[in-house]
């Protein structure tokens, strides 16, 4: 009777654990399965461009690839302008971006005020206010200020986008620096500032790279003011001048086109990549802590 | 050891009041955002009361004009309705996707920072040139032939060509493409959560769902909030999905308020009717805002 | 080693006068984390600022330091009034509890880091770090990052990088509770050895009385923002100023019972049996024995007694050469000898004049 008992648990045990192998293999799968059908979709478009970016000109026929298309992009069409520009614009957006936000983070995160807080939600509000609200007053002021149809527009009109998202990480980078290490320098004989500048400002380079890559990455893709301020192909950066110039045009540059969005969009995605993991730490202790 | 050691510059330097540098490094950012952020939203208000166009930019007060001009524009309610729309059904799929996302990115698996790196694409590719990507996707041969052989598309032309599936099409764009951003914001929701939540339910005998939506989805709540406003944000300010996929097409019938904004605004050179169309932004930025400062307010409350 | 300075006719190495320090919660709730802090510290002298978390031991240290600004008070460092100068004028050296060694710095830039910041010249600087090092025996490891160095190794360090300041006082918050028990000890002895060696006057932040008696010249005990003693080890455990001071060092704290509008001290050592007592002067009480605890030789006896006053639960430590059986159960007389005997004002805590009891 005994033995019984202990044979039917000993068959529940086996049932139980093969249940939990089971499992456990499903999981795998799904998390297998959702991550390739994830990649695929993502990369969706992307792939389809570069395909057909090597396809002689009809749709569906069998040929040899060809390079003429992408040979197109950068000889016959602005694409090489579009792309310096981009990187002129996002390179002194990413300056102007970092030398206003970095003071302002500091002092959100270190100086500690009454109002502190709240001027740090203020920012953040900022970065939600739709473009739409403001690009016809801005495109006024541009054209006050003689800027308009040019890039130097977009240096001045993006940080008003990036500032108020990069105020927010910087803050969590910094906060993620342990205040002990600047009261030392302080007590080491360092004003403030000094200790900020020896001891803060060194530990915390990586997490100002890591918004340096963001901040040029949403000053590449802001499509709104550089829609309104420049209409000159020549001035135009990367995220309105292919839609702008190209879209109407000759359908065999169509392929050329799409070629040059895989250009333009496998490296900021591999920048990006690159600073994923500190992202989201960096998101994670701002949770914790605020 | 000497008592008492005389030392060049042994006083207290402006950089080591707290008060005034923690103003002196605020001040930059606030004076730049104030003028070219709060200052242009009080002239976006002025405009919409204005007279003023692209050739005649100076500034005429008219009352009420714009808005019996939008009011009077059939493409203006429907472009409102199909912010709303757009906005609430992407917000919808893009927590439910990033959700499920971060989970499987959190997860431990082979290629997966050429996974991440491709997941990221949709987010960090200008959106114009994702767009072309799509149109040029959704138009070529193969698509039309699936989109037939499923009957979900009949008679000729693109599916952009046609008011349902570019509808659809404008939608999906922008669940592709902000579904990455949610993922990665609640993947940092999900680490802050401290791992012995987790083992102590799972101890307690709770399976995968009830870990799930007992555990995990209560506590992630205000991440997900934030995610979710900060991808509507994106959404219902966006004009280049709409503008580059179907340019407000067929119709009329994809126009959404940023874009209207745009097309009354700055091509048809009507500053004032583009100025008061826009303000029908602000009720969604407010409830935004609203979202986040009560998941502020209760983080704050929690410490 | 520096002469001390009986009379207190030279400044002191640091002074504070009448500290408060206010921090503004939440909800315009007030912590008074400083609440009227007077206390000195001789030159040469160590002074430990003991009491249990959140007594304001370090606001004090870092109110010193210049980390903190009062809210009211002076403090005063080498005889100068330092209200508003920041730290880096103050001539203090600190140590705090995470040690803060700059993780992006070699052990030498570590060292050198103070130095730079006063701008020595070059040789003086590796003359300086050289002195350091080896007093502290950490010259091997002064090309290692601080991730690869031990806790040990790492306090070493911070000690190192302190004193090459040659500061006029020492700030040291909890510099060994990120050690394991065995090598806090060993570290306590040697930091004693280096104050010692070095002569400097040295403030140092514990909650461990161990490590307060230990190290300390004077000891002082601080509750809840304020200052309970100031004084020897020795005044410390064995002429306690009030209850908490009493209960607070020693382990196990002294018994305390009730008798009237007083309470009546005595140290678990001194509650004996009553045979292993002199029979003149000492006070007896029946002892209920509840449980027996040996301790590296001693006995703890945990029990209740009555006589003196309402039944109250002592403990008794009775060192080894105390051989009386005892088992819990039974009740066996115990004795304190009068002058053992210490007395506290009931509603306040404050000790009082003795008082005579019969027994």
């Amino acid at each position: 009777m005994n033995g019984l008992a202990a044979r039917t648990a000993a068959r529940e045990m086996l049932r139980q654990r093969r249940l939990a192998a089971v499992r456990q293999a499903g999981v795998r799968v799904t998390v297998y399965a959702v991550a390739a059908v994830a990649a695929l979709v993502c990369a969706a478009p992307f792939l389809w461009s570069l395909v057909t970016a090597f396809e002689r000109g009809v749709p569906g026929a069998r040929h040899r690839p060809t390079t003429e298309h992408v040979r197109a992009l950068f000889h016959s069409t602005r694409f090489p302008a579009f792309v310096v520009n981009t990187l002129v614009v996002g390179g002194l957006v990413v300056v102007v971006t970092l030398a206003l936000a970095l003071p302002a983070a500091y002092a959100l995160s270190r100086l500690h005020r009454s109002w502190g807080t709240r001027a740090g939600i203020a920012i953040l509000l900022v970065y939600l206010v739709p473009p739409p609200l403001l690009f016809l007053s801005l495109s006024r002021v541009v054209a006050t200020l003689g800027l308009a149809d040019s890039i130097w527009s977009l240096v001045l009109i993006h940080p008003t986008v990036t500032v108020p998202v990069s105020v927010w990480l910087l803050a969590a980078f910094l906060r993620a620096v342990p205040v002990d290490l600047e009261e030392q320098a302080m007590v080491d004989g360092h004003s403030r500032f000094g200790a900020f500048v020896r001891v803060v400002a060194p530990l915390v380079l990586p997490g100002v790279a890591a918004v340096a890559v963001l901040t040029f990455t949403l000053a590449a893709g802001e499509f709104t003011y550089a829609l309104t301020f420049i209409w000159s192909d020549a001035n135009m950066p990367v995220s309105t001048g292919p839609p702008v110039r190209l879209g109407g045009g000759d359908p065999m540059l169509w392929r050329s086109m799409q070629s040059g969005a895989v250009f333009v969009a496998v490296p900021l995605a591999i920048g990006c990549g690159l600073f994923l993991d500190r992202f989201v730490t960096v998101l994670t202790d701002g949770a914790h802590r605020d | 050891m000497s008592g008492t050691r005389a030392r060049a510059g042994d006083r207290a330097r402006l950089t080591d009041r707290e008060g005034f540098l923690a103003w002196a490094f605020l001040l930059p950012t606030v004076v730049y955002l104030t003028a070219l952020v709060v200052a242009p939203f009080v002239l976006t208000v002025a405009f919409a009361f204005s007279r003023s166009t692209g050739d005649a930019p100076s500034y005429r007060f008219a009352g009420l004009r714009d808005f019996r001009t939008v009011f009077g524009d059939d493409v203006f309610w429907r472009s409102l309705l199909d912010t709303l729309a757009l906005t609430g059904v992407a917000i919808v799929l893009v927590v439910v996707l990033g959700t499920a996302l971060a989970h499987v990115l959190r997860a431990g698996f082979r290629f997966r920072r050429t996974v991440r790196t491709l997941v990221l694409l949709p987010w960090t590719t200008p959106v114009a040139l994702s767009a072309i990507s799509w149109r040029w996707l959704l138009g070529s041969a193969g698509v039309d032939r699936m989109l037939r052989a499923a009957s979900l598309l009949h008679g000729g032309g693109s599916p952009l060509d046609r008011t349902g599936p570019a509808a659809v099409a404008v939608v999906a764009v922008h669940v592709w493409r902000l579904t990455p951003l949610a993922a990665v914001i609640v993947m940092a929701g999900l680490n802050s959560v401290p791992h012995g939540v987790w083992d102590a339910a799972r101890l307690d005998g709770a399976g995968v769902w009830r870990r799930f939506f007992g555990v995990t989805v209560p506590l992630t709540l205000p991440v997900t909030a934030v995610a979710g406003v900060f991808t509507a944000a994106i959404t219902f300010a966006d004009v280049a999905v709409v503008r580059v996929l179907t340019g407000g097409g067929p119709h009329d019938s994809t126009q959404v308020l940023p874009t209207l904004a745009y097309l009354r605004g700055v091509e048809g050179g009507d500053i004032g009717a583009g100025a008061a169309a826009s303000l029908f932004l602000l009720p969604l930025f407010l409830a935004g805002a609203a979202v986040v400062l009560r998941v502020v307010r209760r983080a704050e409350a929690d410490r | 080693m520096r002469r001390r300075d009986e009379a207190g006719t030279a400044a002191k190495a640091v002074e504070a006068r009448g500290l408060v320090k206010v921090y503004e919660g939440r909800r315009d709730r007030q912590v008074r984390a400083l609440d009227g802090i007077d206390v000195s510290s001789n030159q040469g002298e160590y002074l430990v600022l003991l009491g249990p978390s959140g007594c304001g031991k370090t606001t004090l240290l870092r109110t010193i330091a210049g980390l903190e600004r009062p809210t009211e008070g002076e403090v005063y460092i080498g005889g100068q009034l330092v209200n508003g100068l920041p730290p880096r004028i103050r001539r203090v050296a600190m140590v705090l509890q995470s040690y803060a060694l700059y993780p992006h710095k070699t052990v030498h830039s570590n060292i050198e880091f103070p130095l730079k910041a006063e701008n020595v010249p070059r040789h003086l600087r590796e003359r300086k770090i050289r002195w350091a090092a080896e007093l502290l025996g950490i010259p091997d490891l002064l090309g290692r990052k601080p991730r690869q160095l031990s806790g040990g190794e790492r306090q070493r360090v911070a000690l190192a990088r302190a004193l090459v300041r040659e500061p006029a006082v020492f700030l040291l918050d909890e510099p060994l509770s990120g050690l394991d028990a065995k090598l806090r000890a060993t570290t306590r002895d040697e930091l004693k050895r280096f104050q010692r060696q070095i002569g400097t006057a040295t403030i140092y932040v514990t909650h461990d009385q161990e490590e307060a008696m230990g190290l300390g010249d004077r000891v002082a005990v601080l509750d809840a923002g304020r200052l309970r003693q100031v004084g020897t080890p020795r005044d410390i455990y064995d002429e306690p100023a009030d209850t908490f001071v009493a209960t607070f060092v020693g382990s196990p704290p002294m018994n305390l019972v009730q008798r009237a509008d007083r309470l009546v001290g005595f140290r678990p050592e001194h509650l004996l049996p009553a045979e292993n007592v002199a029979y003149d002067s000492r006070v007896t009480m029946p002892l209920r024995i509840e449980r027996i605890e040996y301790l590296s030789g001693d006995r703890h006896v945990y029990g209740a007694v009555t006589r003196i006053g309402a039944e109250t639960r002592v403990i008794a430590r009775l060192p080894a050469t105390v051989i009386t059986p005892l088992t819990p159960g039974e009740t066996h007389e115990f004795a304190v000898p009068g002058d053992r005997l210490r007395f506290f004002d009931a509603e306040y805590g404050i000790r009082t004049a003795p008082v005579r009891i019969g027994g």
